[in-house]
């Protein structure tokens, strides 16, 4: 049995939670601000809009708390989600078509991208799924279902297109079979679908192939398709060991396209220098410590790979998106964790904090061996 | 079960994380990379791409007269430049600037100019520069996108062709290219600010920072008397035009200050509106050509045959032969005088008596005292380029230099070296500089300078003798047509044989002119050279140049309210225009 302790989550994931939350807040608007002022006449267009997301979140967060019940372990709960996202998925594709994508569906003046749900959802699904399926974990029939379901959500969100998205939510999917103790031979069987359709889709659109040969030689299209990268590089190299100072980059003056969304992180560098880039990675390793500490501790299989699924998803997206803004990667729409202007991301990645700040909530009803 | 499970979860958690932390250090060294050991690199490339260090242009000084009258000045005039964009198709680029070229009256080939760096994506580019302001307001009116205006400073010469020559004209950035404008150009031009701009993507320039102010340039006001300088030109003109000769030039000067009150050539051209070639016509003949003088020089071999003593006025010489022989050469004068006393050869000009009175002049004492005279040297005015003659040395001289010498040639001088020379027969035998610049203004000592300090050439009884007898040139010799009723002229003519390079001889048809002199001749006011090159007609100095000595000594005379020596006046009124501007 598990003991819970209503507010006894960890203090530490939650601030650390916070410092990124607030340091994102304040990089949007540092990042943001010129922009906004030009395309809505309001310098604080996008740090408002955040910040009432933010809002939302930490209310979630604490909507969230004192719920004794795991109810993100209840099978309707996770299928519902999961079919939620599936239904969101496909009606983006169904939805007009905005900036040439399909990647938002829009009510009543609000826009949502489901891909970040269909993360959420995914992790939920897989945890619950292997909890399930622990004793049968390595048997084919098994593995037919997440097969599909992978294969599935992979399909929609490359047809929206989201290239990106869709390699991020195959990572987060390999992780999730990985903790959950899949055989490392199934992966090529469990991996080559999902793969053929990413080489497929790699070869449909032009730009991709240009993409990642851009990646390769930037300086061969310096203008076109190698100016993201470049830009990137020369934003976080400007910056230094102390930056600019805040509020002083000159890249993000329309030189570093998506500066206050996939770029932000090349805005850091850039007005906080070397200390400021440190200084996050510090704190993502810190959120990453705390979540594999509560994963650790957690009261069941479930609540273990949900934490640690969790965890290490929002660490990865750190992680990939912090390696494409350095020139690591070929440049695709990833945001940065807590610190990139995103409401969808954002409020989905608080409500992933507010399970893993729950499941800290719980403690094994066995004595501590020490 | 549950628990092993769990603990093989836990293993692959921790071994996620590892593979994780790997990555993560591999980022570290990624941002020290980049952030530490290419920082320097990649800051430069972001100064490059987003900031401009542009001059601010300071304020080129005014040119005065000594009156004060504006010479040349800086006035704000607005240029036109076009920054692409690459958003917009070449076609309505090309369109805006056709809308231009008609306006601006651009030339076919300026348009394509303009329309192949738009090409090139150039993103600034100059249209057209120092526009007049009614076609700039058309311009304005037309509202093109990318079309900015710059204020620059256009040079403006109120008196256009007036004065070209000395005050020389400016290049499109305003620097001094010739004359005053060249030589002056440090104090004018005032020193470059620097503004950094910063520009975002679009290339819009969105912050200025003022590194260094510019600092406007001083102010000069020049020893040239706008009046003097009109009355000099304008009878110049008239003479040269008449005599139908390839050029002329004038120069005027106060002598016991060195100071030039006028400086005038002819052809000119107008500053305001250059023609193609400036180059070419912004020669100043008075400091810039090089000349044998001819009998003009005969006033330094007089003096020093007087100051070496080998000569007294009361010697006579038979030059009624009209030709000498010298080493093989015949020297002829152009009639025969018969016996001549020695201030009779220098007011007839005569060759064979020159040759005869300066045959005893030591080689070396007669070289140095053409030297002393400052010849072979520059004049020293702050002027651009000036000549300095040519003079053998003594060693390099044949056996007719000598005799050659004595009348002018062999020797080559400038127009300004000449008057030098004249101007120190005038200051008693004192020499003084010439100069051009009277006073810079807006600096910390906006006083006149003083005259440069004068250096005694010749004794001042040397000096009075020989302004006696040229006085008697102009009374009775060959200065005549320079007499001005009622005033002394002390003047001497000079009428050379231009050496013709493709001949190797003297030329008989091609002549330069001069006549040198300083009146009132007991107080000289001014002292003046006019020199005519190759006159078409009569080619005697006195005939050609005297009367344009005569002319504008007129009109110098009443405008600086010189009174007629013929009826006795209070010396008090006996005052120059310019000492009253010493105040």
């Amino acid at each position: 049995m598990e003991i819970f302790r209503p507010y006894g989550f960890d203090k530490t994931l939650f601030v650390t939670v916070l410092i990124l939350l607030a340091l994102g807040l304040i990089m949007v608007y540092s990042s943001s601000a010129i922009l906004a002022g030009e395309r809505h006449q309001n310098t604080f267009h996008f740090f408002i809009n955040q910040s009432i997301v933010a809002g939302i979140g930490l209310i979630l967060i604490f909507l969230m708390l004192p719920v004794r019940k795991p109810f993100f372990q209840n099978t309707y709960f996770v299928y519902g989600l999961l079919f939620l996202s599936l239904l969101l998925l496909v009606l983006c594709l169904l939805m007009p078509a905005l900036a040439r994508t399909n990647r938002w569906i829009q009510f009543f003046g609000l826009r949502f991208q489901p891909s970040e749900l269909a993360k959420l959802s995914l992790i939920l699904f897989f945890a619950h799924y292997f909890d399930r399926k622990k004793e049968r974990m390595n048997e084919f029939q098994t593995l037919i279902f997440p097969l599909i379901i992978l294969t599935l959500f992979i399909l929609l969100i490359i047809r929206e297109p989201d290239y990106g998205t869709a390699i991020l939510v195959f990572l987060i999917c390999l992780i999730m079979l990985f903790i959950g103790g899949v055989k490392l031979k199934y992966f090529l069987f469990l991996g080559l679908p999902p793969l053929g359709l990413f080489v497929f889709y790699l070869f449909q659109a032009s730009y991709r192939m240009d993409r990642i040969l851009a990646f390769l030689s930037p300086a061969k299209d310096p203008q076109g398709t190698g100016f993201q990268i470049i830009q990137s590089k020369l934003a976080i190299g400007a910056g230094g060991l102390f930056g600019v100072s805040f509020g002083g980059s000159s890249q993000k003056l329309f030189f570093l396209p998506c500066s206050h969304t996939d770029y932000i992180y090349a805005i850091v560098g850039e007005e906080l220098g070397l200390i400021g880039t440190l200084a996050i990675l510090f704190l993502f390793l810190v959120f990453l410590w705390r979540g594999l500490v509560i994963s650790k501790s957690a009261p069941n299989f479930f609540s273990q790979i949900l934490a640690a699924g969790l965890t290490l998803a929002i660490f990865s997206q750190a992680l990939l998106n912090i390696s494409i803004v350095l020139g690591l990667g070929p440049p695709t729409g990833i945001p940065l964790p807590f610190i990139s202007y995103g409401r969808s991301s954002l409020l989905c990645t608080l409500f992933g904090v507010g399970i893993i700040l729950n499941i800290s909530q719980r403690k094994k009803n066995i004595p501590k061996r020490k | 079960m549950s628990i092993l499970n769990q603990r093989k979860a836990h293993r692959r958690i921790s071994m996620m994380a590892m593979l994780f932390m790997l990555w993560l250090i591999f980022l570290i060294i990624r941002l020290f990379q980049l952030q530490v050991i290419e920082h320097p690199s990649l800051k430069t490339q972001v100064a490059q791409h987003n900031q401009n260090k542009k001059d601010i242009i300071p304020k080129r000084g005014t040119v005065y007269d000594r009156t004060g009258i504006i010479l040349a000045r800086s006035l704000p005039f607005r240029s036109v430049f076009y920054t692409s964009n690459e958003d917009e198709s070449l076609e309505t680029q090309s369109e805006k600037i056709k809308k231009l070229k008609d306006i601006l009256n651009l030339t076919e080939a300026e348009y394509r100019n303009i329309i192949e760096r738009i090409e090139k994506n150039t993103s600034f580019i100059w249209i057209k520069r120092k526009i007049h302001p009614v076609k700039e307001e058309k311009v304005r009116k037309l509202r093109l996108s990318g079309v900015h205006f710059l204020e620059e400073n256009k040079r403006f010469y109120p008196h256009g062709k007036r004065t070209a020559h000395l005050l020389g004209r400016v290049d499109i950035d305003e620097v001094g290219a010739s004359g005053i404008e060249y030589s002056c150009n440090s104090v004018l031009a005032g020193i470059k600010g620097k503004h950094l701009i910063l520009k975002d993507a679009k290339k819009r320039e969105y912050e200025f920072e003022v590194l260094k102010e510019p600092e406007d340039g001083k102010d000069l006001v020049l020893t040239i008397d706008e009046t003097i300088q009109f009355y000099a030109e304008k009878e110049l003109e008239k003479a040269v035009r008449k005599t139908g000769a390839k050029w002329g030039t004038v120069i005027i000067a106060h002598p016991s200050s060195g100071e030039i009150l006028a400086m005038a050539n002819f052809p000119t051209y107008d500053l305001n509106n250059l023609p193609q070639n400036p180059a070419v016509v912004d020669r100043n003949n008075a400091i810039h050509h090089n000349f044998e003088p001819g009998s003009t020089f005969k006033v330094v071999t007089a003096s020093a045959a007087l100051e070496t003593n080998i000569v007294s006025l009361a010697d006579s010489f038979d030059c009624s032969r009209g030709y000498i022989s010298v080493a093989g050469k015949t020297i002829r004068d152009h009639q025969r005088y018969g016996i001549l006393s020695f201030p009779e050869v220098i007011i007839y000009s005569s060759n064979v008596g020159t040759v005869q009175f300066s045959r005893d002049l030591d080689r070396n004492s007669f070289h140095q005292i053409i030297r002393n005279f400052g010849f072979s040297k520059k004049t020293g005015i702050n002027l651009p380029a000036e000549e300095k003659g040519i003079f053998r040395e003594v060693k390099d001289w044949s056996r007719i230099s000598s005799a050659s010498l004595s009348i002018g040639y062999e020797i080559s001088v400038t127009a300004l070296q000449m008057l030098q020379a004249i101007n120190i027969i005038a200051n008693e035998g004192i020499l003084i500089p010439p100069r051009i610049v009277r006073r810079v203004l807006n600096s910390s000592d906006e006083t006149a300078q003083s005259p440069l300090p004068g250096i005694r050439i010749i004794s001042r009884d040397t000096a009075s003798k020989l302004t006696a007898i040229l006085q008697e040139v102009v009374q009775g010799g060959t200065g005549s047509p320079a007499r001005i009723k009622g005033y002394r002229i002390a003047g001497k003519t000079g009428t050379a044989q231009k050496f013709d390079p493709s001949t190797g001889y003297y030329s008989s048809e091609a002549h330069i002119v001069s006549f040198a002199g300083f009146v009132p001749a007991d107080n000289p006011a001014f002292s003046m050279i006019v020199v005519i090159d190759e006159p078409a007609g009569p080619y005697y100095g006195g005939e050609v140049a005297g009367p344009v000595f005569r002319e504008i000594g007129r009109q110098v005379l009443q405008y600086l309210k010189i009174p007629s020596q013929r009826t006795p006046l209070n010396k008090i009124i006996v005052d120059n225009r310019w000492r009253l501007s010493n105040r």
